[in-house]
């Protein structure tokens, strides 16, 4: 049996953010007074999340608060998340909104049994799972590979802009795929990675959430 | 010494010892080197049992020490539990390669501890063997058919290692109808020692393999078997079936990725990106198997469609568009040429309908109309290429025909038939680009004759347009990585 560690949210996406991996723009209040701050050099809207790596699924267990265009409206999310949670809480998140365009992608990183590190792509959000738009390809990856991995899925019908939606930056997206691919080449304690959501700001790829499991 | 050179006594071998030799019509000690004499093996085979002093008149020797000549391939067929002592008597003959028949090793627990003696002993000696537990090999150049089944394949150009026998040996002999023919075969049995990798890189040397076959069901090393199949691929194509449960990535899996890495996907992903060709079935190996020996690579997706029957034009269309390929418009100067040959009432487009036409002449220029346009890439010719057996056979039996006529009128359907089969042949050498037939009635192939089994047809349009699109993807796959190389 492996041992494994989760980091928590906040500590995933900083490691993410070393490596070059553009991430949300985010701050931990660890208090009231941190979440009245983070706001000040946020902006809004903001959402307010539960940080802590024995919190999964945040969704589901109401942890998650979205569309704060208010301060009033922060300090009662902040309030409403402490109760809800039970402790080990390691503070709470506060993220810059990003608009939702309806375009959610996964990215990720597993090791395989045969292939080792191998990187995942495709259509992300909380339906993942059931939508199963996803498609890999061995660690590293060239240009080449990442251009096919993202291409070989349904959602970049989308990413390539339909309805009247401008396309994404798609070589910023292959550069997140094939940093995650070197991430899991260099450092051989990553288990498993999970950007997801990855949402567009301008076009431009940013991970909204992101999971990372060590272990060996 | 590289893998050319070690393998070059397994594939090519001189002289060759069964060891476990039997009389004993239900051994494999009996059947393998009877399926050796049977398959007209050009070296000298010899037989070894310490119990036997001669088999259907041939002499058998106590020992490989008492065998007059090198021996450069050694067929060991005894049980188990001797294989290492037998292997001891190898390296001491000079031995240079082995196949190990015998089963009943890391199947199991036990018998894993033997196989791991057996491969020291073999490394010991600087012998490279095959298997345990192989049903054998198949070499065209030295007629070696040391396997079970007892009738050899059709030689050929594609080499196959399959890590199944009996999966494997039963395509061999499917592709004798199929007009599939091998340069080399090997069954991988447990890969103790020699792996299939080790065996890709060999038919990647190969001069003799112009495709490469590979029924996988487990990959130990992953990376090394990318590394060598990326280098094949560059070179050769290589055909994939991959068989094995998909395995779940569910586990406890904190992670979706974890959740959803089912081991197709990956390997799905790994094939695609080494420009490897995968197939879901046997069957879809054998014919893209025909298809890749035969035929040059497309420059595009651009398909033409020459129909003798509207409604498989359709069928056809419809599966290459769904295959991603393109029906092109055809330009207006081919559109005017064909108006010329055909009746008013053709398709004046792409799919070309030769509306059911007996003008085997208006089939040729149509045809050769078709592939040498240079917005075609790639030609589907339906229904024209295999002569109507049927017909003749309705004519045979009608009343009022002198013997004289009918004869006359069948020398004329075969003579059309090689008219136009000559001339897509013609066409392929002369435009580099690939042309596939439909049969119009499965098995009609009347005249069976060589230049017949050089052509690629298949009896169903749904499969032709499989295999172009592979082609297709494959031609696609070497252009994207020459750019990208630079």
């Amino acid at each position: 049996m492996m041992q494994t560690k989760t980091l928590s949210e906040f500590e995933a996406k900083k490691l993410l953010s070393t490596h070059g991996i553009p991430v949300v723009q985010e701050i931990l209040a660890k208090n009231l007074n941190e979440a009245k701050t983070a706001v000040t050099v946020l902006g809004f809207p903001v959402v307010l999340k539960a940080c802590s790596p024995e919190i999964l699924h945040k969704t589901e267990k109401k942890l998650v608060e979205v569309n704060l265009y208010t301060l009033d409206s922060v300090c009662m999310a902040f309030e409403n998340i402490q109760k809800r949670v039970d402790g080990g809480l390691e503070g709470v998140l506060i993220q810059r909104q990003i608009a939702d365009d309806m375009r959610e992608c996964i990215a990720g990183l597993v090791r395989d049994e045969a292939f080792g590190p191998c990187v995942m792509f495709g259509s992300g959000g909380i339906y993942t799972e059931a939508v199963r738009d996803v498609t890999f390809r061995v660690a590293p990856l060239t240009k080449l590979d990442a251009f096919n991995l993202i291409h070989d899925t349904q959602i970049v019908n989308l990413l390539k802009g339909v309805r009247g939606q401008n396309p994404v930056n798609i070589p910023s997206l292959a550069d997140i795929l094939i940093k995650l691919g070197n991430l899991g080449m260099e450092d051989t304690n990553i288990f498993e990675i999970d950007t997801n959501p990855i949402m567009f700001l301008d076009g431009e790829p940013v991970c909204v959430d992101a999971l990372v499991v060590l272990g060996r | 010494m590289n893998i050319v050179e070690q393998l070059k006594p397994l594939f090519h071998p001189r002289t060759i010892a069964v060891v476990g030799a039997s009389g004993n019509f239900m051994k494999w000690g009996c059947i393998i080197p009877k399926n050796i004499l049977n398959g007209g093996f050009q070296g000298k085979l010899f037989l070894v049992n310490k119990k036997e002093k001669e088999i259907f008149g041939s002499p058998v020797y106590p020992d490989l020490k008492s065998v007059p000549d090198d021996i450069d391939l050694a067929l060991i067929v005894t049980p188990a539990s001797v294989v290492k002592n037998v292997m001891q008597e190898c390296g001491e003959k000079k031995v240079k390669a082995a196949i190990v028949i015998t089963a009943g090793f890391s199947e199991t627990k036990e018998g894993a501890t033997l196989e791991r003696e057996v491969a020291a002993m073999a490394g010991k000696y600087g012998i490279r063997f095959v298997g345990p537990n192989t049903m054998g090999i198949f070499s065209a150049s030295e007629s070696l058919c040391a396997m079970m089944p007892p009738v050899p394949p059709k030689k050929g150009n594609v080499s196959f290692v399959a890590q199944s026998g009996n999966l494997g040996t039963q395509l061999l002999s499917l592709g004798l109808n199929r007009g599939v023919g091998f340069a080399k075969f090997v069954s991988s049995g447990n890969e103790a020692d020699l792996r299939c990798e080790d065996y890709i890189e060999y038919f990647g040397r190969d001069d003799d393999t112009k495709v490469v076959l590979a029924y996988i069901e487990g990959l130990d090393d992953g990376r090394k078997f990318l590394e060598v199949s990326r280098r094949l691929t560059k070179r050769k194509p290589f055909i994939i079936f991959k068989g094995g449960r998909t395995k779940a990535g569910g586990k406890a899996a904190r992670s979706h990725c974890g959740a959803l890495a089912g081991e197709r996907k990956i390997y799905e992903g790994a094939f695609k990106q080494a420009g490897i060709v995968q197939a879901v079935a046997g069957d879809e190996m054998l014919d893209l198997a025909k298809a890749f020996s035969h035929l040059p690579l497309p420059r595009g997706k651009r398909v033409g469609i020459l129909t003798w029957g509207g409604g498989w034009g359709v069928v056809s269309a419809d599966a290459c568009e769904e295959a991603g390929l393109e029906v092109v418009a055809l330009p207006d100067s081919l559109i005017k040429e064909i108006d010329e040959i055909l009746p008013s009432y053709w398709s004046r487009g792409n799919p070309i309908d030769l509306v059911g036409t007996l003008d085997r002449e208006a089939h040729r220029k149509c045809l050769e109309l078709l592939v040498t346009c240079d917005e075609v890439d790639c030609v589907l010719a339906l229904g024209m290429l295999a002569g109507p057996s049927t017909f003749m056979n309705l004519l045979r039996a009608a009343p009022g025909i002198t013997p004289d006529a009918l004869n006359s009128f069948v020398d004329q359907i075969h003579q059309s038939n090689r008219q136009i089969r000559e001339l897509v042949l013609a066409l392929i050498e002369k435009t580099h680009k690939p042309v596939i037939g439909v049969n119009i009635l499965p098995e009609d192939d009347a005249d069976n004759d060589a230049m017949a089994r050089q052509l690629v047809m298949f009896p169903t349009p749904e499969r032709a347009v499989h295999v172009l699109a592979k082609l297709c993807e494959y031609a696609e796959y070497l252009r994207d990585s020459e750019r990208s190389d630079v």
